[in-house]
């Protein structure tokens, strides 16, 4: 009975929290979003209380990654950035007034109900059970930490109590199900014929003053648009890279510098058997003596650790930790452990768990790699080094020579060995290669290089790149020539008397037509085809949809009289139309679980609508500044 | 002269002995009414997270199919949290419950309690609406108008334009319905899924003059 407050219950708040919890994993991994709470970088401020960065990042890369998931990979996000940027801060604001709202109200959320949502996050379990370290461990990993993180998770899920009881207690009565039903499949009886305008086309005569005429009516549609083409020099890291040398002995010099990154840390792989101090710290260290003076008269290792070690992790496998490195271990237990020759056994240890006795069964030494290992990887190293640094010595170059002979690029070129090279023409909205940077086009239609017809500044783009252009072509905006245009005026004006003969021809049928069978007779004699009466739904029907939709706006006829209506269709067409009956759904017909499916759809529409209005007010009457310069 | 040590002391006693008894009912009364008002605020802040917690439990019931077991839950809030938030919420999540059962006269019940019982404009429109759309399916239609007909509508205007809509339908009132839905169509804030709705009951009482749908309103 329930079931549909449950449904909508999943809705639109419910993936705020979710989402949230798992995005901030997914996303940020460094804690230099908290700096912005205190210093007064909120996202936004509602009724003077803080909306952190941090939270609107959340929601951002959660409203990235639904559009995502919605639209598949055809979906740009960039493009649409701008959009999603608003639309999270809404949301983060959205939340926060309703946090607000239901605080003042007196509703708080519990730590009982807190710790049954995370209890879901599966982050935070382990072996299917919340588990306090998972919990820490994926917060700290986060760097949000756990106070945050659950001011954060409070936040959502007072503000979600708040919306979700009112949009998951909206409902659909008897009677709306009905009207709902009666209108959805209503349909209704039409007659109709479309007057082509296609056939008035070819006998219009349009005369070239005419052409003209509109021509010179109408220049803005005729404009072509302003382009330039530009020749520049690219100076990028990457090309340098070919001019860089590196000598065997360098590589040899670096290698010695460098190796120790290369070297991985020495791993030993050792069993050892425990016995804990518990009580009595002198009986462990006698039962591990005596375990030690057995190992030493031949007695096997294994299965006295087996049989006597307390390390319930290693026991059964006769005491075996596989490898490891340093740092990981009890610092006693590594000292000794890293001190052992291979298949030494050490004395018992003292650790904070109690007395171990260690024996080494393998060492991986931390050697390093040997020069030829990675003289390939050295080299690579060496030369990009190089080529940044010599790019960054040449930029500086750049910029001074393009600068002292501001109307040329060649002496550049010819100083630092580079070509000039050139793009095609493009308007203010880019072209291909460099021609699609913002940077770019922003120099190329500047006063200083369109106008002034000077070298750009050195323009710096992403990838160790840096350009500097000059316009070598400028199409300045202008008007297409008539002759160029006449063509698509002559067919634009013939469409458009067209489309005046097809209505006037209708007009003068609607005046001859009283009923469907006259209206039919009479376009008989005027050769029109006549689709007879039929009853059209809503949607799905063959019939152009144009006209359905219009014929569903219509008054209704009366049982003596049928309605009869003419009017022009987006593509020219006029249609004639006689409007005979209307027949609602059938109620009595209606199934039980379709008349579920129209009342969950309902009650969520009413839902929707009444927790928008609860939001929209609290708007209204909150003082909010969005920070958008911050985001 | 200052006076001795002695004197002193029997100043003071003389003080303590005038004075004394104000200055401990004085300090009875701080200390009890600190205390009391600390006492208060962890009895509200206990009962409201208790009436969150109960709630909760209640939407879970709900979640799980269990409707009995929500009913009495959302009862028992309404009976022992009747001041909180709480209350409100379950009583128009029971409210839904009963239509769904076509009760609706208990429907009626509940929706009327949230709006004596609540104190926020909010929450008292959402109450009077959906009351009128409860009036309207029972037949009360001059009733759910004069609801419809509150004078501070709040951010729900729209709402009551189009329940008056619906309820001079009903009335056979053609006219006035097709005005209430033009008001409730000129508003900016409606979803497009209740546009959409609005749109197919304006154009069923169409008198041919009213534009074609706009984009989008498409089915």
């Amino acid at each position: 009975m329930l079931q549909v407050i449950r449904d909508r219950a999943q809705g639109i708040f419910v993936w705020i929290i979710i989402g949230g919890i798992v995005v901030s994993f997914a996303l940020f991994g460094i804690n230099d979003y908290f700096t912005g709470d205190d210093t007064g970088n909120e996202a936004a401020l509602v009724n003077d209380e803080k909306v952190s960065i941090y939270e609107y990042q959340v929601a951002y890369s959660n409203e990235r990654s639904r559009m995502q998931q919605m639209f598949g990979d055809n979906f740009d996000a960039d493009m649409f950035d701008d959009q999603l940027k608003k639309t999270a801060l809404e949301r983060v604001i959205d939340i926060q007034l309703l946090n607000q709202s239901a605080r003042d109200l007196g509703m708080r959320v519990s730590d009982e109900l807190l710790l049954s949502e995370l209890a879901q996050v599966e982050s935070f379990q382990s072996d299917g059970r919340f588990s306090k370290a998972s919990y820490e461990q994926a917060l700290a990993a986060s760097g949000e930490g756990t106070a945050r993180f659950e001011y954060r998770v409070r936040k959502s899920l007072l503000a979600q109590q708040l919306i979700s009881g009112v949009s998951a207690s909206d409902f659909a009565t008897d009677s709306e199900i009905q009207t709902s039903h009666r209108l959805r499949d209503q349909e209704r009886k039409i007659a109709f014929a479309q007057i082509s305008a296609k056939e008035f086309e070819k006998s219009v005569k349009v005369d070239s003053a005419e052409l003209k005429k509109f021509y010179d009516e109408n220049q803005d549609r005729y404009q072509t648009q302003e382009q330039v083409s530009l020749q520049y020099l690219e100076l990028s890291a990457a090309n340098l890279r070919k001019d860089v040398e590196v000598t065997d002995a360098e590589l040899e010099e670096y290698y010695e510098t460098e190796k120790d990154r290369f070297t991985k840390p020495e791993e030993r792989k050792a069993r050892h058997i425990l016995i804990e101090t518990g009580d009595d710290a002198d009986k462990a260290k006698a039962k591990a003596d005596d375990l030690y003076q057995q190992i030493k008269n031949g007695a096997s290792f294994e299965e006295l650790a087996k049989a006597h070690s307390q390390d319930p992790g290693s026991a059964s496998e006769g005491g075996d930790l596989g490898f490891f490195g340093r740092g990981l271990m009890d610092k006693a237990f590594e000292e000794s452990a890293f001190g052992l020759a291979k298949d030494e056994v050490s004395t018992p240890i003292r650790s904070e768990f109690g007395y171990h006795i260690i024996r080494v069964d393998e060492i991986k030494s931390g050697d390093a790699p040997t020069f030829e290992n990675i003289k390939a990887e050295l080299d690579q190293e060496l030369r990009r080094e190089r080529s940044e640094k010599l790019y960054f010595d040449k930029v500086e170059s750049l910029a001074n020579l393009t600068y002292e002979t501001p109307d040329s690029l060649t002496p550049a070129a010819e100083e630092l060995g580079l070509t000039v090279q050139a793009t095609p023409l493009f308007g203010r909205e880019g072209g291909p290669g460099i021609a699609a940077e913002n940077k770019v086009k922003q120099a190329a239609f500047s006063d200083e290089v369109l106008s002034q017809k000077h070298n750009s500044e050195a323009i710096e783009l992403p990838g160790n790149r840096t350009i500097v252009i000059r316009v070598k072509q400028h199409n300045p905006a202008n008007v297409k020539p008539f002759e160029q245009v006449k063509a698509t005026i002559e067919s634009e004006l013939r469409q458009q008397q067209a489309k005046q003969q097809a209505k006037e021809k209708g007009e003068a049928l609607l005046a001859q037509i009283n009923d469907a069978a006259n209206a039919e007779k009479v376009a008989k004699q005027n050769k029109i085809t006549w689709n007879k009466t039929d009853w059209v739904k809503r949607s799905g029907s063959s019939v152009n949809s144009e006209i359905v939709k219009k014929v569903f706006t219509l008054a209704k006829p009366t049982k003596e009289k049928a309605r009869i209506e003419g009017f022009a269709l987006n593509n020219g067409d006029y249609a004639l139309v006689v409007f005979e009956d209307v027949r609602d759904g059938d109620v009595k017909t209606l199934k039980s679980d379709e008349k579920k499916n129209i009342a969950t759809s309902l009650s969520m529409a009413a839902g929707n609508e009444t927790s928008n209005r609860l939001l929209s007010g609290l708007k209204d009457q909150a003082t909010i500044v969005r920070n958008q310069s911050n985001l | 002269m200052s006076k001795t040590e002695e004197e002193q002391i029997e100043d003071l006693k003389r003080w303590w002995e005038k004075n004394g008894k104000f200055v401990i009912i004085a300090l009875i009364v701080v200390v009890a009414a600190t205390v009391g008002g600390r006492t208060w605020q962890d009895y509200r802040e206990t009962k409201m997270l208790n009436a969150s917690n109960e709630y909760a439990a209640m939407m879970n019931a709900v979640e799980a199919g269990q409707g009995e077991e929500a009913l009495q839950k959302g009862s028992r809030l309404i009976e022992q949290y009747a001041q909180t938030q709480y209350a409100v919420l379950a009583a128009l999540v029971m409210a839904k419950a009963d239509v769904e059962k076509n009760d609706l006269a208990a429907a009626e019940k509940h929706l009327s309690w949230v709006l004596d019982n609540s104190q926020d404009e909010n929450f008292k429109h959402i109450a009077r609406t959906r009351l009128a759309r409860v009036l309207i399916a029972v037949g009360k239609i001059d009733a759910a108008i004069s609801q419809a007909e509150v004078a501070d509508k709040g951010a729900y205007a729209d709402t009551y334009s189009m329940i008056k809509g619906d309820a001079y339908v009903a009335k056979g009132d053609l006219a006035m319905a097709r005005n209430a839905y033009e008001t409730a169509l000129a508003g900016k804030d409606l979803t497009p899924q209740m546009r959409q709705l609005l749109q197919m009951k304006l154009d069923d009482v169409s008198s041919g003059a009213n534009k074609v749908a706009a984009e989008g309103m498409d089915s």
